[in-house]
């Protein structure tokens, strides 16, 4: 087993920068990956993910900056995103965190996928994804979601969690893939 | 951005001339495509072979490109996906929901 390689970026939380950011990002992990690795679908995977987390810094967290934290061992990659932003709160999410661990919570639901809220801590919230699968009766366009940014990274990682941390305001999202 | 190919009997075929379909563009699109539909009444063909990077706010706008036209009875199909674009599709499972094609010729033989 070889040792986990990591690293510290502080990129620009900006439209404009997003694609060089992923660029730069994706280069350094797939160099990382051992050479039996499909690297294929691990960069589809990896790429997506990293566009929907600073995708989702530039809309939530209002901060000029944000800090990815990626270790790669030959069985995983871990992204930590973190930022000192607005405390993210789409759907009141961090109300939840007064529940105990295991309560789950549907944040979305259409005829695809339903998304859930599942609290692990008094911090830490996980996100699960389960596709719906009902062929009895026809797909109802019309109550599709439209917001698909923590879906992708749900689908795409093996888990992905927030957590906020009161007392410091930092706002971290952790991926963690199989590779 | 959205840019008319060919006007068909029942569908307009248009190309997206973008590199890029992102938060930046993805509103726009929508009004675009809609204000299309609008002028033509008919469902919309888009060619997205230019699009080399597409987030999932551009993602939404497709989508509700698509809802619009459908309450209309008409739809919004997609042509020629990078395989990128394709794996996305597939991901969220959006590949059940459009018509998708290589390109404009498979739609309309």
């Amino acid at each position: 087993m070889t040792e986990p390689v990591s690293k510290q970026f502080l990129l620009p939380n900006t439209r404009q920068s997003i694609k060089s950011s992923v660029e730069e990002l994706l280069d350094f992990i797939v160099n990382q990956l051992p050479a039996t690795v499909n690297k294929e679908s691990i960069s589809f995977k990896v790429e997506v993910i990293l566009i929907e987390l600073l995708t989702n810094g530039i809309k939530h967290a209002g901060t000029k900056e944000t800090f990815l934290d990626i270790t790669v061992d030959d069985k995983s990659i871990n992204i930590d995103k973190k930022d000192f932003g607005n405390r993210y709160q789409p759907g009141n999410i961090t109300s939840l965190l007064i529940h105990d661990p295991g309560y789950r919570e549907l944040l979305t639901k259409d005829g695809l996928h339903s998304m859930y809220a599942v609290v692990m801590s008094d911090t830490q919230i996980k996100f699960v994804c389960e596709e719906v699968d009902d062929q009895d009766s026809p797909l109802d366009v019309s109550n599709l979601m439209e917001h698909f940014g923590l879906l992708i990274i749900t689908k795409a990682s093996d888990n992905f969690t927030y957590e906020y941390d009161i007392a410091k305001g930092l706002n971290t999202f952790s991926v963690y893939i199989e590779v | 951005m959205v840019k008319i190919h060919k006007e068909l009997d029942d569908m307009l075929l248009v190309k997206l001339d973008i590199k890029e379909a992102s938060l930046e563009n993805g509103d726009a699109f929508k009004a675009e495509v809609i204000t299309l539909f609008d002028k033509y009444q008919k469902s919309i063909a888009i060619d997205m072979s230019s699009v080399e990077y597409i987030d999932s706010s551009f993602l939404g706008s497709i989508v509700s490109a698509f809802k619009h036209l459908i309450s209309f009875k008409s739809e919004v199909m997609l042509v020629g996906l990078s395989k990128d674009l394709t794996n996305l599709f597939g991901l969220t499972r959006l590949d059940k929901v459009f018509k998708i094609y290589n390109n404009f010729d498979d739609l309309t033989k």
